[in-house]
């Protein structure tokens, strides 16, 4: 059966009515925000204070801790030194599927090596999964460990490459795309928790070289910011206790705010990332802890907010800060009519694994299976039919 | 001392002719118009003639070119290392098995990923050399080629080699067998003819 269109058509309409109806408040509630960051701007230490206080209260909070900097500052592009060098990393993956004929997982690491003055290189590092390393712990790997060790492996190529290029005098930026949060986190899964920390120790190696690296956020749907100002909010309710699930500002985001506040090429005030997730980076380590600002990569007319988290050992030089800003831009100058940094679209680039590609994979694998003469598996019946319906 | 000659892979072929990718950096880069051979194995080998040289448009491109000031290590990247940025066809002239040219189409078309070399001015005067120059019938039935100009670069190719090695009457035999091809074509003869005599200003 094809999709109901005439359902799916009502159903659109009647919610972008809704949708309408919502827009005045949630102008109003803009306005409210801004009003707010503009009186808190300079309260840092009445936010930390209120911050503490709500931490015993509501563990599961998620939100931004301020910086020494103006809430509502807006930062200018420092002009770039002459040479750098910007390592980009991206990973693409191949999920192990049990209906096919062989079940086997890749991962995919592509790195871009951009350096003023040189021709860029590229890097690609493809790793096949079998038998068990399918099954870590005698359990199936999963979507969540699978995305996990591709982010490791991304971090891993960008240190292996930032060791190499270093002895070149000239600051060293890696960068991946997305949040240095990992995808997921450990909770209470051994195998998650040791990737978890050899992650961590990627870090601290980068710490200790000195090599700066950041997380690039395209589209931002966060709202550190804006659940900052909603306990200023809940205070005056007296309503503390339900920090994190009250939401009085809800609907607003932090790049509502900030693509009022930040002129093109401007970035935010610096901020810490406070959640449970964010506070296992710092555990051993206060340098570790996550940070970010966001950043006007648009136009004037125009304005693209990102958010670009780096750690604390990167945010606590402002000459680093001021590094990646101007290092961002541009990279997301040569790319300006939809800006994204150019390197990380080349990394993402090198390292996607098509579709097409996986079935040269699995031909190749059942062919060396046969080889050695044994026989691969064979298709599964729901695999066997669903092939049959994109076939028609 | 053995020439590296090898300059670019082929993408797609059929009986008459074959597509072929190549990065712009790589030595030998050909020009319209030249000899080049496709090894298919051992002893077989296909010969084609070069033209059509395009480059393949992608999204990434057309971002860069709308933007004003591209750095020169973008333009460096586009050019040397992102998937192939040149491709060009291949009009199949004729093959080679077991040492005997042949100007006829070739029997087996050369499988992707070919290395595709560009043909040294010896072996162009061996590729011409055979037969009776039968192989410019396949040249005057091209669809796609623009004729005149193509005869025009090979033959300038063809001349120079042909002169370089003692004979300079070569391309005198090449514009008969020409005139004879198109005798019952005024138009297209004439075609050709025009651009020959730009070959003649040109050539040794």
């Amino acid at each position: 059966m094809p999709v109901n269109f005439q359902q799916i058509r009502e159903q659109i309409q009647q919610k972008l009515t809704q949708l309408e109806s919502r827009t005045q408040e949630k102008q109003d509630l803009l306005e409210k925000a801004l009003n707010l960051l503009e009186e808190y701007s300079q309260k840092q230490n009445d936010l930390r204070e209120l911050l503490n206080q709500v931490s015993h209260l509501a563990s599961n909070l998620r939100c931004a801790e301020p910086s020494d900097e103006a809430l509502n500052g807006s930062f200018d592009e420092q002009p770039a030194p002459e040479h750098w060098i910007l390592l980009a990393a991206d990973g693409s993956q191949i999920a192990p599927d049990p209906h096919r004929a062989v079940e086997f997982g890749v991962i995919n690491t592509g790195l871009f090596a951009f350096q003023t003055g040189a021709s860029p290189l590229e890097r690609v590092k493809s790793e096949m999964l079998l038998f068990d390393e399918l099954y870590p712990n005698h359990v199936p790997l999963g979507e969540e460990m699978l995305a996990l060790q591709r982010d490791l492996r991304e971090r891993g190529l960008l240190l292996t490459q930032a060791l190499e290029f270093r002895q070149k005098e000239c600051p060293l930026i890696t960068l991946t795309d997305g949040p240095l949060e990992l995808y997921r986190q450990p909770q209470q899964d051994d195998t998650l928790q040791k990737a978890f920390e050899d992650y961590l120790s990627v870090l601290s190696q980068m710490k200790k070289e000195g090599i700066i690296t950041a997380g690039y956020v395209d589209r931002p749907r966060s709202d550190y910011v804006v659940s900052l100002l909603e306990l200023v909010i809940l205070r005056e309710a007296q309503s503390l206790r339900d920090a994190g699930k009250k939401r009085p500002l809800w609907g607003v985001r932090d790049v509502d705010l900030f693509s009022r506040i930040l002129a093109p090429g401007a970035r935010s005030a610096l901020f810490g990332i406070h959640s449970l997730s964010a506070k296992r980076f710092s555990m051993d380590d206060e340098d570790l802890a996550l940070c970010f600002f966001y950043l006007n990569v648009g136009k004037q007319e125009n304005p693209y907010i990102v958010r670009v988290e780096i750690p604390r050992f990167v945010a606590k030089h402002a000459d680093r800060v001021a590094l990646v800003q101007s290092i961002l831009l541009d990279q997301c100058r040569q790319l300006s009519a939809h800006p994204y940094p150019y390197a990380l679209h080349r990394a993402h680039e090198i390292a996607v694994v098509h579709y097409d590609e996986r079935q040269v994979l699995e031909n190749m694998l059942a062919m060396e299976i046969r080889r050695r003469g044994a026989e691969p598996g064979q298709v599964s019946h729901k695999q066997s039919h669903k092939d049959n319906i994109s076939r028609r | 001392m053995t020439m590296n000659t090898g300059f670019g892979r082929l993408l797609g072929a059929s009986t008459l002719e074959s597509l072929v990718g190549c990065r712009v950096t790589q030595e030998n880069v050909p020009a319209f118009g030249s000899l080049v051979r496709l090894p298919v194995d051992d002893h077989y080998q296909v010969y084609g003639l070069v033209y059509n040289i395009h480059i393949e448009q992608d999204n990434t491109v057309r971002q860069l070119a709308a933007t004003g000031n591209i750095r020169e290590e973008v333009v460096r990247d586009n050019r040397e290392n992102r998937t192939v940025p040149i491709e060009f066809n291949l009009l199949h002239v004729g093959y080679e098995d077991h040492g005997h040219i042949s100007h006829l189409l070739p029997p087996r078309i050369p499988l992707s990923l070919e290395v595709i070399h560009l043909c040294t001015p010896a072996e162009v005067v061996r590729f011409t050399s055979a037969g009776r120059l039968g192989y410019f019938r396949h040249i005057l039935r091209a669809q796609q080629a623009p004729i005149p100009e193509l005869f025009a670069a090979h033959l300038l190719q063809a001349s120079r080699a042909h002169a370089a090695g003692g004979d300079p009457h070569w391309i005198q035999r090449a514009q008969q067998e020409i005139i004879i091809l198109l005798r019952d074509d005024y138009a297209a003869l004439m075609n050709v003819l025009n651009a020959l005599a730009d070959v003649a200003q040109t050539a040794p």
